[in-house]
């Protein structure tokens, strides 16, 4: 499904990215770990389409489309989803109109009839219901005067109205407690098919215990360095990055 | 030398109104409005040095050929869209300044009192000498005296006590014509105590080929435990300056809310003065201005609170583009005796071109000792984080842009009374934002 070869990115003259390569296929969850500053956000980002990165190598291929050459919208029609690491207030904006707007364009451009209004209601509560969002926090504007929890758990309903392909989550649980940490994990897990992927971007180890990934890979200097299941996440939670530092260090050196 | 020029301006401009000012049958107009030609020359146009008209000199309008707007009858087939058909109002209709019999149509189950200013100085004399005049500033505003001074026409509306009128007062203003004109059009509106109304202007160009400028002075007079809401949507084309002059007292227990929606002209000015007279009034002021191209939006405001216990708040909104520069300045007095006064301000700008200027000034001036008083302005880009964060949801560009755009405006649009005029002003914002 996704397919990404030796990337090279860079943030204004700071090069971020060093030769990353990574593949996911359809069913699978990969869980990405790795220490501050490593480039796990920026790989996350820059799969949304973020303009802030410069791509200055290599390729990203999502279902055989050219990612790279894509748009930020253009990429979620495609199926793309960034679950925001720090989700935007938008003052005035409701989120049901903004899901509204954002299922008639992504439909649009699939070449898909308008969803009726029926629907699109029994939708909102069903999957507010799987998130445990109050009914009153989807009427009101995106994100505004939200806790942490309840931005992090509006992420996942979004990601379960617009139904994505490929699901990104962007340090998904730093700033929730262990209640709002189960609804997300649980949220997730419920959305997860053969036909979809995820990737968690995460610094700890806590998240996968919710979300059990097939495979764990450890991001560091722009690399991905080690790959291994989801016993590598255990080891890292017991041994913490250093050894894997000081291998990786080594060798490219 | 500066003040020869100065004075020529303003004297050509008083040459040309003064065959109106002696035309008056009545003693005590014509001697107001002598007194007002003589004060006109005296005071001159404002200009750059003029602080108050830093932003938005008014003197290089005036200058070149004009004439004195006359009175026409568009067709009315013409008009069939800016009507407002459905809103189930009061039409009133002014041309060139003129109050217009033909197209004017009042529903009279209701006991509203409307005429053209003029005949009011005979039929309405008692409300007219108790109230004409007493509220614009004429000693030190050019413009205002230059109204009194050369008012052709214009509209008087007459609430009496108790009297509750359901239907919104649609006036439209309109202006015409193929040779330049300057228009002095007045507008008084009376409402007594324990009554209420609501008026909705409206301004647009009709087949208006030549310069034009309309100088525009309305008095509003809100009686105790009177409710007015005054909205005006302006929106002409590029030949149009509008100098927009609205003076409003409150007595004690009266409700006053100010929509004021700047989209069109060339040059507006719009002056916004609130007086609380007396205790227990609430005021609340909201605008939005958009200008484009080379437009020039001045909305200035004053809030003055001379007595206890009344409580304004003010929301202004700019979204500049292009070319265009806008100016906020919002004065608020609190006097000595307005203790427990609760007043807020607000003025929040989006620039979406590097080449618009905003110039935004809050004026406070408190002089009683028990009151809450804030005020804040901001001016920004638009929010690149939420336009990405809208994109990556699937959301074009554009329509995250435009969404934006109606979330910044809404919070001003949102409180148009009028569901009409609301949906209108989100209509034609949309077609200014898409051009």
């Amino acid at each position: 499904m996704l397919s990404i070869k030796n990337l090279h990115a860079r943030c204004e003259e700071k090069e971020i990215l060093k030769g990353l390569s990574l593949e996911v296929k359809a069913g699978e969850i990969h869980a990405i770990m790795g220490p501050n500053g490593s480039g796990k956000s920026t790989l996350a980002n820059i799969l949304a389409g973020r303009s802030d990165y410069e791509v200055t190598s290599g390729e990203v291929v999502f279902n055989g489309k050219d990612v790279l050459e894509l748009s930020p919208e253009d990429r979620a029609r495609e199926g793309i989803f960034l679950a925001f690491q720090y989700p935007v207030e938008i003052p005035g904006v409701s989120n049901i109109n903004f899901l509204k707007t954002a299922i008639s364009e992504i439909r649009e451009y699939r070449g898909l009839a308008p969803m009726p209004p029926a629907e699109f209601l029994k939708m909102v509560k069903e999957k507010q219901a799987l998130v445990e969002l109050k009914e009153n926090l989807a009427s009101r504007s995106v994100n505004e005067g939200f806790s942490g929890g309840e931005k992090k758990r509006n992420e996942i309903f979004q990601m379960a109205m617009l139904e994505p392909t490929l699901s990104i989550l962007d340090e998904t649980d730093s700033g929730l407690d262990i209640d709002a940490l189960r609804i997300v994990a649980n949220g997730v897990n419920k959305l997860k098919s053969d036909k979809t992927a995820t990737i968690v971007v995460t610094h700890y180890q806590r998240l996968l215990e919710y979300i059990v990934p097939d495979y764990v890979h450890v991001l560091y200097n722009g690399r991905i360095v080690k790959s291994g299941g989801k016993e590598l996440a255990l080891e890292l939670e017991e041994l913490g990055y250093d050894h894997i530092k000081k291998e990786a260090d080594a060798m490219y050196a | 030398m500066i003040t020869t020029e100065k004075t020529t301006v303003a004297n050509v401009i008083a040459q040309l109104i003064y065959p109106q000012v002696t035309i008056s049958g009545i003693d005590w107009i014509s001697t107001l409005r002598q007194t007002a030609y003589e004060q006109f020359i005296a005071l001159g146009l404002p200009n750059r040095r003029n602080e108050e008209y830093k932003y938005a000199p008014a003197e290089p309008l005036f200058k070149g050929e004009w004439s004195v707007a006359q009175s026409s009858t568009p067709a009315l087939t013409s008009l069939s869209d800016v009507l407002f058909t459905n809103a189930d109002a009061h039409v009133i209709v002014t041309v060139n300044g003129y109050y217009n019999d033909t197209l004017t149509t009042l529903d009279i189950k209701e006991k509203l009192i409307v005429c053209n200013f003029k005949q009011a100085f005979t039929a309405h004399a008692d409300v007219l000498q108790k109230h004409f005049n007493t509220l614009c500033p004429t000693t030190t505003d050019a413009l205002c005296t230059l109204n009194t001074a050369a008012f052709t026409s214009g509209v008087f509306v007459y609430v009496k006590a108790y009297e509750h009128i359901t239907k919104p007062i649609y006036i439209l203003n309109i202006t015409t014509g193929a040779t330049p004109q300057i228009s002095n059009a007045r507008n008084l509106v009376v409402v007594d105590g324990n009554a209420s109304c609501h008026i909705m202007e409206h301004s647009i160009s009709h087949e208006l080929t030549s310069k034009a400028i309309r100088n525009n002075v309305t008095e509003i007079v809100v009686g105790e435990n009177a409710i007015v809401k005054h909205e005006h949507l302006q929106n002409d084309n590029a030949l149009l300056n509008t100098i927009n002059a609205t003076c409003v007292s409150q007595a004690a227990s009266s409700n006053f809310t100010s929509n004021v929606i700047t989209l069109g002209g060339s040059y507006t000015r719009n002056n916004l003065t609130v007086t609380l007279n007396n205790s227990y009034c609430n005021t609340a002021l909201n605008g939005l201005f958009m200008p484009s191209a080379s437009q020039l939006m001045d909305n200035h405001t004053t809030v003055d609170h001379a007595m206890p216990h009344c409580d304004s708040s003010e929301l202004y909104k700019g979204i500049l583009m292009d070319k265009s520069t806008g100016v906020f300045n919002g004065k608020i007095f609190v006097r000595k005796d307005a203790q427990k006064t609760n007043a807020y301000q607000s003025s929040k700008n989006i620039l979406l071109s590097t080449d618009a200027t905003i110039n935004t000034k809050p004026q406070l001036e408190i002089y009683a000792d028990d009151v809450k008083c804030s005020h804040g302005t901001t001016t920004g880009q638009i929010d690149e984080e939420a336009i990405f964060y809208l994109q990556a949801r699937g959301i074009g560009k554009e329509s995250a842009k435009r969404i934006m755009m109606h979330a910044f405006a809404g919070e001003v649009i949102d409180r148009i009374v009028n569901p009409t005029l609301r949906n209108y002003v989100t209509a034609c914002m949309e077609d200014k934002l898409a051009v």
